[in-house]
């Protein structure tokens, strides 16, 4: 073998070999990384209790163990006559523009019970004509219940069911129709309806 | 034909050849190099790069809120007619969340606790984090350290994203997959809806971080520290609260189908129920020794290096970066 040959083949071999060495004078770095989060759960599934005792009703509304703190406010109906309506506890108290609702003052978390808000027909005894099941006296009991806002702090705003915007409406920036192209059939509000007459 | 081949091999043509073929390679396996450097982040460099004496690890303020109870006001004849405010003090609490260091013996020391365990705090007292409360705004103060023995340059990446349950595994743990991003004209579940507060500024003038905003988009902020950290010295905070926006609240889809004789039946869902919003942040350390080519090299930037009469160092990014 001719002497440049060997010189070419070694030549070659030192820059195989500084390739090599590249690696091992590459530069100091490190890395880490982290991540978290928190499951988001809004909506909230409330339903009425309405228990009944002759002419009263004791109404009670709880809201589901997976649902959002929310306000509740309720309405009765008696088309024959009046009622009276009550809060023992005085949680309950009426709206303060004779709107006819009923506010509960306290946030209504999840899994939890509102007290009793007692709605008795108030016609004289006397005067009910006993041919007439009482199960015919048809009162009806209407309920809504809206989201509490949070403000920065994460106090509720506003802090007082009498002024909360019961109207506010949603923001359907998604509206899938199929295959009803119609207008929509519940109403704009946020609020959820339930109750039932006797 | 095998005679031919033993002869040329042999020949001084055949080596040239060879020497040739060994230069071709050589500059092939830079190209690659070059390749790597072009991209935004490449998963190589981490694992190529295994040196000794560089640590770097991300710490998150467990800030404690302590209640101290007004005193009571007292008048002149000891009768008790009022209360002071109370005074709310807050205490720094600073916790390793993510470290990744070398040892000596060829090994990382690496961990991580996880992000974002302690932002929710148990103000009602009953030994639980409270629920997260839509639209408040929580402590999430976060730092780098320095936890190598050699003085480094830090960048941070951090992504926000919204995950939804698809299925259960064999095992019935609860799989999560990613929502598909804003780039991918997925706009029911934005990114912008967490809202984290950063602490930058288009130059680090002010705590040393500066916002690459040529690089960020809505899911993915990048923050460089243009200054060195020092061995067993932390940056200032780079973000310090972290909201939900108020507005998803609201965010609803309604699907409407008609069930019989014209009757409708329509279903509103809300958008971001049952999803769980993500923060990932990633760090990303370079040696100061040769910091420019380090940097070129492993995040495939062309940065300067300013050094002023103190011998300070400063990291210099191009306008294009920072004005976006």
């Amino acid at each position: 073998m001719k002497k440049s040959s060997v010189i070419l083949a070694a030549l070659a071999m030192v820059l195989v070999l500084g390739a090599g060495a590249g690696s091992a004078w590459a530069y100091f770095t490190t890395y880490v990384e982290a991540e978290g989060g928190y499951v988001v759960n809004l909506g909230d599934t409330t339903r009425i209790q309405e228990d009944v005792t002759y002419l009263h009703k004791a109404v009670t509304i709880t809201s589901e163990t997976t649902s959002q703190p929310v306000w509740i406010r309720v309405k009765a109906y008696y088309a024959e006559g009046d009622l009276t309506i009550e809060s023992s506890t005085g949680k309950w108290s009426k709206g303060e523009n004779d709107d006819g609702w009923w506010y509960y003052a306290d946030i209504v978390k999840a899994g939890e019970t509102t007290d009793v808000l007692d709605v008795t027909i108030s016609v004289p005894k006397e005067s009910i004509n006993e041919k007439i099941p009482v199960e015919d006296f048809d009162v009806v009991v209407i309920y809504e219940s809206t989201p509490v806002e949070y403000d920065d702090a994460g106090k509720p705003v506003p802090n007082d069911p009498k002024l909360v915007d019961w109207d506010k409406k949603m923001d359907k920036d998604k509206d899938i129709t199929d295959p009803y192209d119609g207008e929509s059939q519940i109403p704009d509000g946020n609020a959820q309806e339930g109750g039932e007459g006797v | 034909m095998m005679k031919k081949m033993k002869k040329l091999a042999f020949s001084p043509a055949g080596t040239i050849v060879m020497f040739v073929a060994a230069v071709v390679l050589l500059l092939s396996s830079s190209i690659g190099g070059a390749r790597a450097a072009l991209t935004y982040q490449s998963d190589t460099y981490t694992s190529q790069f295994q040196m000794y004496d560089i640590g770097v690890t991300l710490q998150e303020n467990w800030k404690q809120t302590v209640v101290v109870p007004g005193k009571d006001i007292v008048d002149e004849e000891g009768n008790v007619t009022g209360k002071e405010p109370d005074t709310v003090n807050t205490k720094d609490d600073w916790h390793d969340v993510s470290w990744r260091n070398y040892n000596d013996n060829g090994t990382w020391n690496e961990g991580t606790n996880g992000l974002l365990t302690h932002m929710l705090p148990d103000e009602d007292g009953d030994g639980k984090a409270d629920p997260l409360i839509i639209g408040k705004i929580y402590n999430e103060e976060m730092r780098v350290r320095n936890s190598g023995s050699i003085n480094q340059f830090v960048r941070v990446t951090i992504y926000k994203y919204w995950m939804e349950k698809t299925g259960v595994d064999k095992d019935g743990n609860d799989i999560w997959t990613k929502v598909r991003s804003v780039s991918e004209k997925d706009e029911t579940t934005s990114p912008d809806n967490i809202v984290l507060n950063l602490l930058c500024d288009a130059e680090g003038v002010n705590n040393g971080w500066i916002l690459d905003k040529a690089s960020s988009t809505p899911e993915r902020t990048i923050l460089y520290y243009n200054r060195l950290l020092n061995v067993n010295s932390y940056t200032p905070a780079f973000c310090d609260t972290l909201q939900i926006d108020r507005a998803i609240n609201w965010k609803v889809t309604e699907t409407k189908t008609e069930v019989k004789d014209g009757y409708i039946n329509v279903v509103t869902t809300f958008d971001y129920d049952g999803h769980k919003f993500m923060l990932e942040v990633d760090v990303d350390a370079v040696q100061e020794h040769n910091a420019v080519d380090a940097i070129r090299s492993a995040w495939g930037l062309d940065l300067q290096m300013n050094t002023d009469a103190a011998g300070n160092k400063t990291l210099v990014l191009p306008a294009a970066m920072t004005e976006g």
